[in-house]
């Protein structure tokens, strides 16, 4: 039997205390949707089911109060922190959700510079944490542009990566251990030790999870030390993307990490450095840690760069300057709905990455397909950002009016057809569709696409752990009626 | 050394504009003796108050039928006595700004706008003002006068002007045809803006109010010292006080003169919505958050007994200062 | 009717560092940071396009010219605005440092304006860096033209005439007027500029960015211009972070009089 509204309600004041549990329309309505919806919502335009309540939990315990009484009555949890979501992953697709908010858990639980490791509540953001290492000499090592917003248990659940993950890896690098809630009430926590052969690596289940399969309650990351001092900025202008991602792949094959390894084209170039670029790409790198380390990983990589005679050197200081900046800056995010609103001209961005033999067909025929095929385009670019030694990643940029149709479907005439074309292309030449953002549920389509025969381990996941389907409805996992 | 000063007395900031102007001249060389002022007026009205608050003894009222620059600049322009000022002052105001520039044009001088302070040069007069956005203070020097000078919004303080005696007026009618490339002429008045984005003073109240209830007494204390009142994401995302209070990016961005915060740890989204603050006062028991040190003052402290200090406070001052501003 | 629009480039000042703000040779190196559309101008640009989409079923369409003064730097942002269909984008060539020289470029218009027959001309009040606030109302001068400041809003009546709103120190004034006349755009409701298609793109950016060399458009002597503009003497930094003064001594009452005394009274004086 299903509970009404007012019950589910009831039972979480009872649960909790009723000022934890919050039903204020506009809060109600703000939290169905996120940065994937961002267009409707400045609009007015709420489609989705607005959930029942927002739930501010404080402990462990009261996560799995609240998870035991949704997962007994079928009801819907969208957990959340920071709230940076861009994939439609804190969408409250079905009736009457709880939105499970972890971010009153914000305490700093222990900095452990012995060992190298600090331990958070999930709704540490991680500006502050970063702010505090580095103020003692360290850093998470973690930069993600949501870097201001975002807090550590939502960058856990989603896999985030951030800007230096060429050097620092991404967020499963960095995690060693955590806590985690599941549906049943079951409190889990995975100790932090340096490695151990103790069979797979459970730490998996739960890092990229997106809320549907627990709640992060707590987690570990290393920290390392932080050297901005020794920063060796990189920067170059050439001809083509192709050989662009041939550096790219020369300096990491080498087995040279640099912090950042970044690759503009001319399109995306021209919005970010149209103060020197002159409708060239762009090559970007920055070599950090320890003196010697930074010094050697710059200079070989300057080799590497000129003996492909294809680039040429622009000032570091551009560089450094662009970089600064790169974060989501709060009152950008302001200045940008406004824009948005008075110019109906929207930016979206789809994440995707590829060995390094298929990268370079793949931002070819998307660009392509896009270009001919989707209408209103106004800027259309790509970039790749994440270097490993197999593979790279692309980020493609779009922007494009919205014209001749209501709020509501911007997503279905632009972003989606968008979506469809680069992952569809990114899975036919073998990549993965998501690089970092995460499914959410706007990707979920592909889902078996994307993990082929694979599928079957993360379906039996889900099975296990949320045998009951009530963890974030729509999220990894399509909604199969 | 005779100067001039020109305000418009055709709009309700009249006063504002005279007392500006006089701040302005007790804190540099010129000396009040030296000055006549040039008021346009449009009716009978207003002549007792712009007599009573023109901040020279020597006072030239030109009646016009409303505010109209190009009118206003061809009476200027032709007055005979023109060339004697070697300075000619101007109000921060919009009709400051363009009457300065355009009438240093006309009478072969140099102008220029919102100038913070002047200095006398031999052979010219070095004013400051701020550039590259506010980032830097640049020092001018102009060579040729008449100096056609309008002030920086809120440079100094404004004073209020003394009662003046023997005072001098000279009367002038003025119809031209200056303006005959209007057709239709439609001015609103603007009723005074209840806004928070408009408030001179916001309070503002952050996560640490704890409660709906504390919120309200916040807001309440707020409309009794006449302050805008505005909360945190956290406090509206909590339900403690209606979505359209909410101050940072997601809400309003506020840019009064004084912004008191409450109770905020200062996140980025939320500064970026108060950072345009002439002068912000942040109270919070932390000393460790954000806030406290992208703040002018910080008070340590829990925010409830220092508020109630604090409202006795300005209640008993406000109470002083009406009853001095009016007996003046 | 021929409508002018005057625009300048500006870098972003709010990505510099405080380490940026070096003094060398009374000038700040601004060159590494990204350029954009000067605000008031940009409303200006956008003001216009509006202008000419409500004057086709009034009045019959506008003639669009945009110009900017600089090198070829800002060549891309003039090739926007073709694409946003001005049917010409001007730029007058000039390498030197103008940001405290608003007579120049005044007088650089003004040539332009005459050489073209413009009937109205539209740019922002105010722009980055040297923040002058004069260029409109010289030209205007320069002119001989009548001029409206602060304009919020422009509209197309019959007869060739503008309804134009703009702000007043204590309201708002509509008026109808007869051009010529220069409009200087302030605090305008709407301040972003559209944004062309990839297709308009193509279609109008091939049309190249007319440039003028100033010496062909003076009419007026340069000498006078370049006198009457005010000396750079010396730039000096100013204080921009905030105090921070923290006050933690003593009972809460204590504090809030510290506050009260030290900094609020003058403050709520001036309220």
């Amino acid at each position: 039997m299903t509970l009404k509204r007012e019950e589910i309600v009831q039972t979480l004041e009872k649960i909790l205390s009723p000022e934890q549990v919050v039903t204020e329309l506009s809060v109600l309505k703000e939290s169905s949707i996120d940065r994937f919806r961002r267009f409707e919502g400045y609009h007015g335009v709420y489609l989705q089911p607005f959930p029942a309540a927002v739930v501010y939990v404080n402990n462990s315990q009261e996560v799995s109060e609240v998870l035991k009484f949704a997962n007994e009555n079928g009801i819907n949890i969208v957990p959340r922190t920071g709230q940076s979501a861009t994939e439609g992953g804190l969408e409250t697709a079905a009736e009457n959700s709880i939105v499970l908010d972890g971010s009153r858990m914000n305490k700093i639980v222990k900095i452990d510079p012995y060992n190298m490791q600090a331990t958070v509540q999930c709704g540490v953001p991680l500006q502050k944490l970063d702010d505090l290492l580095r103020e003692q000499g360290f850093t998470t090592g973690h930069s993600p542009q949501s870097k201001p917003l975002a807090q550590l248990g939502g960058l856990v659940a989603t896999r985030s990566i951030g800007q230096l993950s060429t050097l620092y890896g991404g967020i499963e690098d960095m995690v060693v251990g955590l806590e985690a809630v599941f549906p049943n009430g079951q409190i889990s926590k995975i100790k932090n030790v340096p490695r151990r052969a103790a069979g797979p690596d459970i730490r998996h289940i739960v890092i990229g999870n997106e809320g549907a399969l627990c709640f992060i309650t707590e987690v570990t990351v290393k920290i390392f030390k932080f050297f901005p001092e020794n920063n060796v900025y990189l920067g170059y202008t050439l001809e083509n993307m192709k050989t662009g991602f041939e550096i790219l792949r020369e300096v990491m094959v080498n087995g040279y990490r640099p912090s950042v390894a970044r690759l503009y084209d001319p399109e995306d170039a021209a919005y970010h450095f149209s103060h020197f670029s002159e409708g060239k790409c762009v090559l970007i790198f920055i070599a950090e840690g320890a003196k010697p380390l930074a010094d050697a990983t710059a200079g070989a990589i300057r080799e590497i760069v000129d003996e492909s005679g294809a680039c040429t050197p622009v000032e570091p200081k551009l560089i450094q300057r662009w970089f600064e900046n790169l974060n989501w800056d709060p009152s950008d995010i302001a200045e940008e709905k406004k824009e948005i609103i008075e110019t109906k001209n929207i930016c979206n961005t789809t994440e995707i990455s590829s060995n390094w033999d298929r990268i370079h067909d793949i931002y070819e025929v998307c660009m392509e397909r896009i270009r001919n095929e989707i209408p209103d385009l106004t800027m259309l670019g790509a970039h790749s950002s994440h270097s490993y030694l197999n593979g790279t990643n692309i980020y493609f940029v779009y922007f494009y009016n919205v014209v001749n149709c209501g709020a509501e479907e911007e997503i279905t005439k632009y972003h989606l057809p968008i979506k469809k074309i680069v992952v569809e292309e990114t899975i036919k030449a073998g990549g993965s569709m998501c690089h970092h953002h995460g499914v959410g549920k706007h990707r979920t389509h592909w889902i078996k696409d994307e993990y082929g025969s694979s599928y079957y381990m993360l379906k039996t996941l889900k099975d296990a752990f949320d045998p009951n389907g009530i963890m974030n409805k729509g999220t990894i996992f399509p909604i199969e009626d | 050394m005779k100067f001039a000063i020109v305000l418009n007395g055709c709009s309700q900031t009249y006063r504002s504009q005279a007392e500006e102007i006089y701040g302005f001249l007790k804190t540099s060389f010129l000396t009040e003796g030296e000055g006549e002022t040039f008021v346009v007026c449009e009716n009978e009205k207003q002549r007792d108050e712009i007599i009573r608050y023109a901040p020279t003894a020597l006072l030239h009222l030109i009646k016009m039928d409303r505010y109209q620059p190009e009118a206003i600049l061809h009476f200027i322009e032709h007055y005979e006595g023109m060339k004697e000022f070697r300075y000619i002052l101007f109000p921060s105001d919009f009709a400051g700004q363009e009457l300065s520039v355009r009438l240093g044009s006309r009478l072969k001088g140099s102008s220029m706008v919102a100038v913070e302070e002047i200095d006398v040069l031999e052979d010219g007069v070095l004013c400051s003002k701020l550039v590259y956005g506010n980032h830097l203070r640049g020092y001018f020097k102009l060579d040729f006068p008449p100096f056609c000078i309008s002030l920086q919004k809120g440079g100094k303080e404004p004073c209020p002007i003394p009662v003046i005696k023997n005072r001098q007026i000279f009367n002038y009618e003025q119809r031209s045809d200056q303006d005959s490339f209007i057709q239709t002429y439609l001015f609103k008045r603007s009723e005074k803006d209840e806004g928070l984005e408009s408030a001179a003073f916001v309070i503002i109240g952050g996560y640490g109010l704890g409660s709906r209830e504390a919120a309200l007494n916040l807001q309440k204390k707020a409309s009794e010292l006449d302050a805008g009142f505005g909360v945190t994401r956290p406090v509206a995302m909590n339900g403690w006080m209606n979505m359209g209070k909410m101050v940072g990016v997601s809400g309003e961005l506020v840019k009064p003169k004084l912004c008191l915060v409450l109770g905020a740890s200062g996140s980025a989204a939320f500064m970026a919505g108060i950072k345009k603050s002439e002068f912000i006062v942040a109270v919070n028991q932390d000393a460790k958050a954000p806030i406290m040190n992208q703040c002018d003052v910080a008070v340590i402290d829990d925010y409830v007994p220092v508020m109630d200090a604090l409202t006795a406070l300005i209640n008993t001052w406000q109470s002083d200062f009406e009853t001095k501003r009016t007996s003046e | 009717m021929k409508v002018l629009t005057c625009f300048k480039v500006v870098p972003d000042l709010t990505l510099l560092t405080d380490e940026d703000w070096q003094v060398v040779n009374n000038q700040v190196d601004v060159g590494f940071v990204k350029n954009d559309w000067n605000p008031f101008d940009e409303s200006a640009l956008e003001m216009t396009l509006k202008l000419s989409e409500l004057s086709e079923s009034l009045s019959g369409s506008m003639e669009l010219t945009a110009v900017s003064v600089g090198n070829k730097k800002i060549d891309s942002f003039l090739k926007t605005l073709l694409a946003l269909k001005f049917q010409h984008a001007v730029r007058i060539e000039a390498e030197q440092d103008l940001r405290f020289n608003p007579h120049q470029i005044a007088a650089w218009l003004a040539g332009y304006v005459k050489k073209s027959h413009q009937d109205v001309v539209v740019m922002g009040v105010q722009s980055g860096v040297g923040d002058n606030a004069q260029t409109p109302l010289l030209l205007a001068e320069k002119l001989g033209w009548p001029s409206i400041t602060q304009v919020i809003g422009i509209k197309p009546e019959k007869n060739g005439c503008l309804r134009v709103t703009s702000q007043m120190d204590d309201g708002v004034l509509e008026q109808v007027i007869k051009p010529p006349v220069v409009l200087s755009v302030g605090n305008a409701p709407n301040s972003f500029l559209r944004v062309p298609t990839l297709k308009d793109k193509l279609n109008y950016g091939k049309k190249s960015v007319e440039v003028i060399i100033p010496t062909d458009i003076i009419v007026d002597n340069t000498t006078e211009a370049e006198i009457h503009a005010p000396k750079l003497i010396k730039l000096s930094a100013i204080e921009n972070q905030r105090d921070s003064v923290k006050i933690q001594d003593g009972t809460p009452s204590d504090k809030a009089t510290i506050l009260f005394n030290r900094y609020l009274k003058q403050r709520l004086k001036k309220l």
